[in-house]
């Protein structure tokens, strides 16, 4: 009885095959499937946008591919623990969402040190998540160690949002003031100047030789009022002089909103006065 | 005789009980909640279910008759997929495509090494070589027809299936399609030339015409590879999908690792089916002569195979450098991503092939007389390579029980987890690459006395180089857990150069070495035991499957995307499938390109056997 | 890399390996070198050694699917061991073959023809059988403190805003600062240490019965991680304040507030801190 070795090599084949195939079905069976376009409605509640930012993030946005949440030692990519406070305090004058939309939409424009640089575009293909998603991501986000002032209805730079847009997040979110607030010896009066949206009205920039200042401008304040004097008008608007009175009710309103009164410390609003008063150039 | 017999019982008896019991159990344990249908049903002959059902199914059948063309909904040019049956449209492309891939890689790698081969028979004037290269020529006729067709096949499927897709990539690589076809009619005229002007010409023209066929072939591959590398890493179209620049399309991030990694692929490839031809024909040959050329014609694609197999993890590491290069996050779907356990399934094939080859090896040292004083080292090689195969098929994170994880506190164990990192991994395939040459250099050597003056000096500069190498190679993967990522991920570096340079300094001095050493031991070709043979077709096996595993992963790594980033795969088929049913369609395609390739064995030896004569004409 | 790290690694390895499975294992082996075992035995003692230590010699057992993929490549490399001549093929089957047609040795062929099967059979049996597993959960061990300001004895608490008002006292007033500190330790090893441990280590006399078990504050990874409002939040509102998140069990701790006076609260933070000789994470920490 002898056994043809064409019948050994068919059997060794197909033995062989098959125990690669076993091996394949030993590992984990993971089925990935295609990513599909969300429909998030826009009155959705924080705890939701969270749950659904998640979900993004684990699933079609890829993020925790590379990211980890709560692991230290050797990384790769920036651990996301504790992010949501962190995101305020990354990039002076950049409040939280500010922040992370910026690190999605545009990820090389600040790389966090340590680390090279290597996030894709999170709304440009291959991942493409639509403005939506990108802030339910974002409420996730702000959800890891702080608490999300992200809505659906948050404009930001990149969804057509603009400047006005910016410091409208910040209003809403009312958290890059407070979590400022939290970190005075940090921050200069030049970044609380920004941070508190004064510089939306004022301009600090001396005017070019011949042109005259923008309303408004502050660029000369130091040379016009001296502290105490500065101090007084941002903290009590009603007695500027050169204001009507409809007017300094519309700016109490405005620094108010903006959170100079209600989160700024008086050692941050003393930084503000020690920036304005300091001289710079112009007349 | 009879001893064996009883054994061979034996077995058989213990095995059909084995399989009873287990069966048997599995039955028991099943069987006791087997759902059963109720011991008594009423069959009615026609209820109004059934009535309904026949009258829906005429309905359907006039429907169909006299439906308009305008319900297929949209205009036809605006299909975008069309459905294979039963499998899919993605499986059928899949494995027309992995054939066609498979038979590619076969016909371009045999000129290559057929070419060689036969330049070493022009040069030392040995018969033996021209024949043998001349062998391995016959397997290629057939094999390129099979691959032409093949080709046809996965065009007709490409146009049929994915029209929308096709045509895209028709748009952006419309120039490159006439040079292909040209090219393709170049290639068959060499290849026949070449395979049936053998002999007919003086040697120089026929190694010329060698040097065309391969350099037109080389043309072809650079071509194909152009179409699915951009498919990977797209470049030179507009992030819409607008060309560009064609040369741009061309020379994607991809496609130089890819044209590297395929080339050297494919020549350890075609050798390792050559060996298998030669196995094949070794295992049924008839006389001493026979066996002794075929065992020797295995020992040579085997050693091409091997060689070739040597730098190809080096050309891999390019390969995914310029991946991580296209896109970070792709590079991290490979590595980390879905793609993460197939490099463990990759890792044990792998694993399975060095200890193949290194096998080979020891069991040729047996032809060899004089070997047996290089026997005992055998062990000592096969304990570095299995540790290098363990920690290079560790998982990072391996799959657990709730109990176990509780037990490790995680997902990592505290003492594997170190072993699944790149560091350790690339250590130990360096360490793999390094044990294998020495196996070989052993081999080598086993029947052969250095004479030199200067033997001894050579001996234990080649020993001091080994040394040297493995123990900085082994130091940089400590290092690695002790440094940042960025000088980690560097490290891999010093470590390859240094394992090439160890080839290569340990090469020339072996080459110097035994330059006309005297022969202690003859190399009897033909008495390798029969196992060494089916040795050689678990490696043809393996470095087939393994071909078309990595093969899926090239593909597989678009996930949902025709064109990454640029065309979407809307169809069915866009999700990953797991890698259970990836494998499964791996194994099928590897079978059948066996099956298609045991016929073309069967072909090239129909030429040896003798003319077919008339039983009854003989008679007379 | 100093030889210092490479070191701390070597005991780190030595100290996770079960040495008393460890030395019965290389007492056979050297043994079977003195007696020269055969072929066979050899194998048979390889396969068998590198078993229990993979099984048994780590503490921390080697999740079972890694240790078959090993035991895979371990019967692969010996049976090229034994197939990679012809001498060590004849030497290793010899003894089978024995055992196979000798008739001295019919019992024991008997014996081992009925023992396979059955094995097979009852590890199918098993595997078949095995008890239900609760699933593991990834569990945060630290959820994010709630958004919205948290109410300890009527005072609102903004956690992200909220600092320990007896912190600036380190710096303005250190003697008062102790004091605080002192009333901290007070509070401390009245109420906390049954679990927490008395030198801070998690282990305290409670603490083998919790799960999950007690914080250890000595570890870096835990109160140094945190602001003191994170602290606060915990201590105040214990378990049952625990998010789900923190899930799936719950969290023995009670919640304080309803023992512990604010001050009392803050105290003990500040004791925690002062006592492990850790900083609270600070704001600033990340910014630039």
């Amino acid at each position: 009885m002898k056994i043809p070795p064409s019948v050994n090599i068919v059997v060794l084949a197909v033995a062989a095959t098959a125990f690669y195939t076993l091996v394949g079905q030993l590992v984990p069976q993971k089925e990935v499937p295609a990513p599909e376009v969300m429909e998030i409605s826009k009155d959705i509640s924080t705890e939701e946008m969270i749950e659904i930012g998640k979900e993004i993030a684990q699933g079609k946005g890829i993020c925790l591919t590379c990211h980890t949440i709560g692991r230290s030692g050797a990384l790769r990519f920036p651990d996301l623990e504790g992010i949501g406070t962190r995101a305020a305090s990354r990039i002076p004058g950049l409040n939280g969402v500010q922040y992370l939309v910026q690190s999605l939409y545009e990820p090389d424009a600040y790389v966090v040190e340590g680390f090279n640089p290597g996030m894709p575009t999170i709304n440009k293909a291959p991942i493409g998540l639509t403005d939506d998603e990108i802030l339910t991501v974002i409420a996730y986000m702000q959800s890891l160690g702080g608490s999300p002032s992200v809505t659906m209805e948050t404009k930001h730079a990149y969804n057509g949002g603009g400047e006005e847009g910016v410091s409208g997040a910040a209003d809403a979110s009312g958290e890059g003031p407070a979590a400022a607030a939290l970190e005075t010896a940090a921050l200069s009066g030049d970044s609380l100047f920004k941070s508190y949206g004064c510089a939306e009205c004022h301009s600090i920039a001396p005017p070019a030789a011949g042109e005259a200042p923008p309303p408004r401008s502050l660029h000369d304040v130091g040379t016009r009022l001296d502290h105490n004097a500065i101090l007084a008008t941002i903290l009590d608007p009603d007695n500027i002089p050169t204001l009507s009175e409809s007017k300094a009710q519309e700016k109490k309103a405005a620094m108010e909103a903006a959170g100079v009164y209600g989160k700024a410390t008086l050692d941050e609003i003393q930084a503000i006065v020690e920036f304005l008063a300091a001289p710079r150039g112009g007349e | 005789m009879s001893k064996r017999k009883l054994l061979l019982l034996s077995v058989c008896v213990a095995a059909v009980i084995m399989v009873l019991v287990v069966a048997g159990t599995k039955v028991l344990v099943v069987f006791e909640n087997a759902y059963r249908t109720p011991v008594e049903t009423v069959q009615l002959d026609r209820t109004p279910a059934m009535q309904g059902e026949a009258d829906a199914l005429a309905a359907a059948a006039e429907e169909q008759r006299t439906r308009p063309l305008e319900e297929l909904g949209v205009p036809l040019k605006d299909v975008e997929y069309r459905a294979f049956p039963v499998i899919g449209s993605r499986v059928a492309v899949w494995s027309i495509a992995q054939l066609h891939l498979l038979f590619a890689a076969f016909v371009l790698a045999v000129p290559i090494f057929a070419l060689i081969i036969e330049f070493i028979g022009y040069v030392t004037k040995d018969k033996r070589y021209d024949e043998l290269a001349y062998e391995f020529t016959k397997l290629l006729s057939v094999s390129f027809s099979l691959t032409a067709a093949l080709g046809a096949a996965l065009t007709f499927a490409l146009i049929i299936l994915y029209p929308r897709f096709t045509d895209y990539l028709m748009h952006v690589f419309s120039l490159t399609f006439l040079p292909y076809a040209l090219l393709f009619f170049a290639e068959a005229g060499f290849l026949y030339t070449y395979y049936y002007g053998w002999g007919k010409f003086s040697p120089k023209v026929h190694l010329a015409l060698g040097i065309g066929l391969n350099l037109v072939g080389t043309a072809i591959m650079l071509i194909a590879n152009a179409w699915l590398t951009f498919m990977t890493t797209p470049r030179g179209v507009s992030e819409a999908g607008a060309l560009i620049s064609t040369w741009d399309a061309v020379n994607n991030y991809m496609w130089m690792p890819i044209n590297i990694h395929r080339f050297i692929a494919n020549v350890a490839f075609g050798g390792s089916i050559a060996a298998a031809y030669a196995a094949f024909k070794f295992l049924h040959a008839d006389s001493e002569e026979e066996r002794a050329h075929y065992d020797w014609m295995g020992y040579v694609g085997n050693f091409i195979a091997i060689v070739a197999f040597l730098p190809l993890p080096f050309a891999g590491y390019y390969l995914a450098a310029e991946i991580y290069a296209f896109s970070q996050t792709m590079g991290l779907t490979m590595m980390g991503g879905a793609f993460s356990w197939l490099f463990i399934i990759q890792a044990v094939l792998i694993g399975c092939l060095f200890i193949g080859a290194n096998l080979y090896l020891w069991l040729g040292m047996g032809r060899i007389e004089g070997a047996q004083r290089y026997r005992g080292y055998i062990k000592y090689l096969l304990v570095v390579i299995a540790l290098c195969f363990a920690v290079w098929a560790t998982p990072r994170s391996p799959i657990t029980t709730p109990a176990e994880m509780r037990e490790m506190g995680g997902s990592f164990h505290p003492i594997l987890g170190k072993l699944g990192v790149m560091s350790a991994k690339n250590t130990a395939v360096n360490l793999l690459i390094l044990t294998t040459f020495l196996s070989f250099i052993i081999y080598r050597r086993s029947g052969l006395t250095p004479v030199v003056s200067w033997a001894k000096t050579g001996k234990a500069a080649q020993l001091l180089v080994f040394i040297a190498v493995a123990g900085y190679v082994t130091y940089l993967g400590i290092l690695g857990y002790f440094v940042d990522t960025t000088v980690r991920i560097g490290l891999s570096v010093p470590q390859v150069l240094s394992v090439l340079f160890a080839l290569f300094s340990v090469t020339v001095i072996d080459i110097f070495l035994f330059r006309g050493a005297r022969t202690i031991g003859e190399t009897r070709w033909g008495t390798m035991p029969a196992i060494s043979q089916y040795i050689l077709i678990f490696i043809a096996v393996t470095f087939t499957w393994l071909m078309a595993l990595m093969g899926y992963v090239r593909s597989g790594l678009r996930q949902h995307w025709h064109v990454y980033g640029v065309i979407r795969d809307t169809s069915p088929d866009a999700f990953t499938p797991t890698l259970g049913f990836a494998t499964k369609v791996v194994s099928v395609n590897v079978l059948v390109f066996f099956g298609l390739i045991g016929f073309v064995f069967w072909l090239a030896s129909l030429s040896g056997k003798k003319d077919w004569e008339d039983p009854e004409g003989s008679v007379s | 890399m100093t030889f210092h790290d490479l070191w701390q690694f070597l005991v780190a390895l030595i100290e996770s390996l079960n040495i008393y499975v460890l030395l019965p294992i290389l007492v056979v082996l050297i043994g079977c070198r003195i007696v020269k075992a055969g072929l066979f035995v050899w194998v048979t003692a390889w396969a068998l050694a590198v078993y229990l230590t993979l099984r048994y010699g780590f503490v921390i057992a080697i999740p079972a699917s890694v240790l078959s993929l090993y035991m895979g490549i371990v019967f692969l490399t010996l049976l090229t061991y034994v197939v990679s001549s012809r001498e060590r093929w004849i030497s290793f089957s010899r003894p089978l073959l024995r055992l196979m047609v000798e008739k001295k040795y019919q019992p024991l062929l008997v014996l081992v023809l009925v023992t396979l099967p059955l094995a097979a059979g009852a590890r199918v049996y098993l595997s078949m059988t095995l008890p239900i597993q609760p699933p593991l959960f990834t569990r945060t061990v630290h959820p994010a403190p709630p958004s919205e300001p948290i109410t300890v004895h009527d005072q609102e608490f903004d956690l992200n805003a909220v600092v320990n008002p007896f912190r600036e006292l380190e710096e303005s007033d250190l003697e008062q600062f102790q004091t605080h500190v002192e009333n901290g330790r007070r509070v401390y090893y009245q109420n906390c240490f049954y679990c927490h441990g008395d030198d801070m280590l998690g282990d305290g006399l409670f603490a083998h019965g919790l799960n999950p078990i007690p914080t250890n504050f000595r570890d870096t990874g835990t109160i140094a991680m945190f602001q003191e409002g994170f602290l606060f939040w915990r201590i105040a509102k214990g378990g049952p304040g625990m998010p789900d998140e923190g899930g799936p069990w719950e969290s023995a701790m009670p919640a304080w507030e309803k023992f512990l006076s604010v001050e009392e609260i803050w105290d003990v933070i500040l004791f925690l801190y002062d006592y492990t000789e850790q900083r609270p994470r600070e704001l600033e920490e990340h910014g630039e």
